[in-house]
C-alpha cells in the first residue's frame, strides 16, 4: 500500500500548481491596460492646490 | 508635492481592479515559481543537470517574453504563458511515470511560470499610473 501512496503523492504538488494557474487566469481577466487618459488619474493636482491654499490661509491667520 | 497614497489609488475603479488582479497574479506566480524550485531536488536525475536545464528554460522564457510583448498586449501574453503552464502541468500529472520525458515537462512548466512572473513585473507600468509605479512595486 505504501509504495502506491508514495507514487500517487509524487505529482500532488502539481495539482496545487494547476490550481494556482487557474486562479491566475481569473485574476488576468480583471486586468485592464490603462489608456493615455488614465495615466494622470487620480488627479492629485486639485488636492495639492487645496492643501497649498489651506497652508497659505493658516499662515495668514 | 503631495505623495500619492493607497487611498488615492483605490478611488479609481479601474486601478482598484488592476491592483487586486495583479496581487493575485503575483502571488500565484511566486507560489508556482518557488514550488518548482523547491521541488527540483525531488525530480529524477542529477540535481546539477536539472538546475542547468532550469536556467536554460528561464533564459528562453525571458527572451520569449520580450518577443511576445513587442507583438501583443499584456493580457494575451499572459494567456500564452498560462497555456504553456497548463500544458506542462497536465502533461506532468499524466506522464510523470515516464522518467525520460519528465525533465522536458518540468522545463516547459518552468518556462511558463517564468514568463508569467516576468510579465507580472513588466506589466506594472501598463496597469498603473506613473505616480503609483514605485508604490505598487513595493
Amino acid at each position: 500500500m505504501a509504495p502506491i501512496v508514495a507514487e500517487m503523492a509524487y505529482p500532488m504538488p502539481f495539482l496545487f500548481y494547476l490550481g494556482a494557474v487557474v486562479i491566475s487566469v481569473g485574476a488576468t481577466m480583471m486586468l485592464e491596460e490603462l489608456g493615455d487618459e488614465d495615466r494622470d488619474k487620480p488627479d492629485l493636482s486639485k488636492k495639492q492646490e487645496q492643501i497649498s491654499e489651506s497652508l497659505i490661509d493658516n499662515r495668514n491667520n | 508635492m503631495k505623495q500619492p497614497v493607497l487611498k488615492d489609488l483605490l478611488k479609481v475603479r479601474k486601478l482598484k481592479r488592476n491592483l487586486i488582479g495583479s496581487t493575485i497574479l503575483w502571488s500565484c506566480s511566486a507560489f508556482n515559481f518557488y514550488l518548482l524550485t523547491f521541488f527540483l531536488k525531488y525530480f529524477p536525475g542529477n540535481i546539477f543537470e536539472n538546475s542547468f536545464f532550469f536556467a536554460l528554460s528561464d533564459l528562453i522564457a525571458f527572451a520569449s517574453v520580450g518577443f511576445l510583448l513587442k507583438r501583443t498586449d499584456i493580457v494575451k501574453a499572459l494567456y500564452i504563458a498560462f497555456a504553456i503552464d497548463f500544458i506542462g502541468g497536465v502533461a506532468y500529472i499524466l506522464f510523470h511515470q515516464n522518467i525520460s520525458i519528465v525533465p522536458l515537462l518540468i522545463c516547459i512548466c518552468r518556462a511558463g511560470v517564468t514568463m508569467t512572473y516576468n510579465i507580472g513585473y513588466v506589466s506594472v507600468k501598463e496597469l498603473f499610473p506613473t505616480l503609483f509605479i514605485a508604490t505598487v512595486y513595493g
